[in-house]
This record gives C-alpha cells, sequence and structure tokens, in this order.
C-alpha cells in the first residue's frame, strides 16, 4: 500500500528529455563561454600612478592611469574624490598616448577614490575604479569587497577555490539531469512493461 | 520509513501538476536558470584567472553588454527570489533521502534571500546598516560581501545537486513513493 500515483506515460521520452535537457544546458554553457571569450575588452588599464597598496606621505598633484592600447580618438573621463568625497580633480583629463592623466589637489588626509570612463571609437566603453590612501594616520582602507560593491570575484586564493567549487558543483548537476546509466529493472514478477 | 510516510502524505495525496506530471519539466527549467547564473560567475572567474583580465572588467557575458546588470540590486534581489520561489513550489515533488536535501537548500536560500532583501532596501532608502558607506548584509560582519555570497550560492547549491541526484536515481523504496514525472520509466511501468 504505498498509495504512489504512477505518472501516466506520456508523448515524451524521459531519457529523451533528459538528454535534450543536458545538451541544452551544454551549448548554453558553451556558447556563454565562446561569447564571454570573443569579446575580450581591447583596452585595459595596465597601471596607475599613484599606484600600490602602501599610504602616501602626501597628496599627489596629478593621477594617471596607463591603458594596453593607444587612447587618441576616445572621450575619457577620470574622477578622483577625497576623503570627505568631495572631488579634488581639477580640469579635464589629458590624453597621451596610452596615457590618461587629470591634475588634482590636496584633500587631506584619508582615502581617496578615482573612477574613469573610456568611450570608444567602435563603440564600447571601459569603466574602472580604484583607490589610494594619503597621510600614515590614515583610517585604513576598508575590504576591497566594500568598495568593490557588486563585483562578484577577486583575484585571491579565497574566490579561485569557490570558484572551482562550484565549477565542480555545475558538473555535478549536469551529470544529475544526464539519464541514470543503469536502469532499475522492475521486481520480479511485476506486470510486464508497457512499452 | 517514518519520513517516507510523510513524504507520501503531501506528494502523493494531492501531488498537483506542478509536483506530479510536470515536475521534471520544471525541474529542468529551474536548473537552466541556475546553471545559466552559474554560467555568468565561471565565465567571470575564466576572464580574470585564465585570460587574465582586470577584475572590473570581468563581468561575465551579459554583463560585458549590459554592465548595468553587474551593479543592479533588483537583480540580484530577482535572482534571489527566483530561487527562493523555485525551491519552495519545487520541493513537494521530492520524496525520500532527496527531500532533506532539498530543504536544506531552501533554508540557506530563505536565509540568503533576507540578506539580499537587506540590501535591496539600503540601496532604495540610501540608509546603509552599520555605519556602512555601501550596502551591507548582516553576515558582511564577518566576511566580506564578495566571499560571501559566492559562498550562500555555493551552499544552496550543493545541497541543491544531491537533492536532484537522489530524486532522479531513487532507491525501490523512493520510486514506490514517487509520484511525479522524474519516476524511471521502468517504476512507472
Amino acid at each position: 500500500m504505498t498509495g504512489a500515483t504512477p505518472v501516466a506515460e506520456g508523448s515524451r521520452s524521459p531519457a529523451r528529455a533528459r538528454v535534450l535537457a543536458a545538451v541544452v544546458l551544454t551549448v548554453v554553457v558553451g556558447v556563454a563561454l565562446l561569447l564571454a571569450t570573443g569579446r575580450e575588452p581591447e583596452l585595459r588599464l595596465v597601471g596607475a600612478e599613484p599606484g600600490g597598496d602602501a599610504p602616501l606621505r602626501t597628496a599627489p598633484t596629478s593621477v594617471s592611469l596607463t591603458f594596453s592600447d593607444d587612447l587618441s580618438a576616445v572621450a575619457a573621463h577620470l574622477s578622483v574624490a577625497g576623503p570627505d568625497g568631495r572631488p579634488v580633480s581639477r580640469g579635464a583629463p589629458t590624453v597621451d598616448g596610452r596615457r590618461l592623466a587629470v591634475s588634482t589637489v590636496d584633500g587631506g588626509p584619508g582615502r581617496y577614490r578615482l573612477a574613469y570612463h573610456l568611450s570608444l571609437t567602435d563603440g564600447s566603453e571601459v569603466t574602472g575604479s580604484g583607490e589610494f590612501v594619503v597621510g600614515t594616520a590614515a583610517a585604513p582602507a576598508p575590504a576591497p569587497a566594500d568598495s568593490a560593491g557588486h563585483q562578484h570575484l577577486r583575484r585571491d586564493g579565497w574566490n579561485l577555490a569557490l570558484a572551482l567549487v562550484d565549477l565542480v558543483l555545475v558538473l555535478g548537476a549536469l551529470v544529475a539531469l544526464l539519464p541514470a546509466g543503469r536502469r532499475r529493472r522492475p521486481a520480479r514478477g511485476g506486470g510486464p512493461a508497457r512499452r | 520509513m517514518t519520513s517516507y510516510g510523510v513524504a507520501l502524505t503531501e506528494t502523493g495525496g494531492r501531488p498537483g501538476r506542478l509536483n506530479g506530471a510536470h515536475h521534471r519539466f520544471a525541474l529542468n527549467a529551474f536548473m537552466v536558470v541556475v546553471i545559466g547564473h552559474w554560467a555568468e560567475h565561471l565565465t567571470q572567474a575564466y576572464q580574470i584567472w585564465v585570460l587574465g583580465w582586470p577584475v572590473p572588467q570581468a563581468r561575465g557575458v551579459l554583463g560585458l553588454a549590459y554592465p548595468w546588470l553587474v551593479t543592479s540590486e533588483w537583480l540580484h534581489y530577482g535572482y534571489a527570489l527566483v530561487m527562493l520561489v523555485g525551491l519552495w513550489m519545487l520541493r513537494p515533488g521530492f520524496t525520500g533521502r532527496s527531500r532533506g536535501w532539498w530543504t536544506a537548500a531552501l533554508a540557506i536560500q530563505f536565509w540568503h534571500h533576507i540578506e539580499h532583501l537587506l540590501l535591496l532596501l539600503q540601496a532604495q532608502t540610501g540608509h546603509f546598516l552599520f555605519g556602512r558607506p555601501v550596502p551591507t548584509s548582516l553576515l558582511q560582519l564577518v566576511l566580506p560581501r564578495v566571499e560571501l555570497h559566492l559562498f550562500y550560492n555555493t551552499v544552496v547549491f550543493l545541497p541543491m545537486v544531491v537533492a536532484m541526484y537522489l530524486h532522479l536515481r531513487p532507491s525501490p523504496a523512493e520510486q514506490r513513493l514517487m509520484a511525479c514525472s522524474c519516476r524511471p520509466a521502468a517504476a512507472r511501468a
């Protein structure tokens, strides 16, 4: 007396449906990877001044960013905010080859934030942000995750480990969705298979 | 056996179409959404660690075309809500060992959803918890946001995968209790 209600055989084949679902999922993941690798940004940030994690003794008079390619013929924006959140960058940023720079004034000790935005000639955009600390007495910068806001990954061991675990889990999910390799036979003496 | 009996009452008594004839299809559709979400995260990881892209530019697939998606609290909350609803609605179809794992995923996702609700409310009101300069969830007091929410997604997904594996490969005793379309064809014969 199990009470279980057998599901009537429908028009679909469970095995075929499972294979179809697995194929669709594989294609989705594959296309996602292909799209992602095929759309590599042409321009990358490769350096910044001031750079590094050490606090600066004095506030810089300018901030410059160096990119992987020539910045000519693009619209560029670079702004820097001081510890109180007010802008310390002055004037329009200048472009010199691969370098984007803007003059800054002293905003006092603390954490400075910068943000940049580039409109490229191919219509795509490159944006990013960063920060630096002025003064040895400045409060330590909060964890990058806080300032990063919505970044989903960081380049460190913990994130890599979690990403690898998740990759294994996704593969496990795909395996789980695949048809079982070994079918359980109906109990001996049971009725004949329906088809 | 007792737990099986409880599951039988809930699934066999009023299976409903979602947790009956359409359970396998609904589960597949739900997993397409879940794995699609993971594909985005894993693509970001691929961009960072394999392709060497700067982290701010590693925005997965959709994030490259629509950068606002990556920063949208509405999107994050919406996905958390979809996960919660999906786990809740599909739970009656699970029986036996798989039901416990699926329920564990539902419980963890419920808390994860609360955390995202807090983030959404802070983003909308502009009032941030704990004097932080950005929206902050409760366990961010212990772990940074990036690691915390990746961890949340992981510990929700892990019991889901185990539950699905057990549900789609049931023991003979569990097969007798299943009333959904995930029941192996041989058991239905």
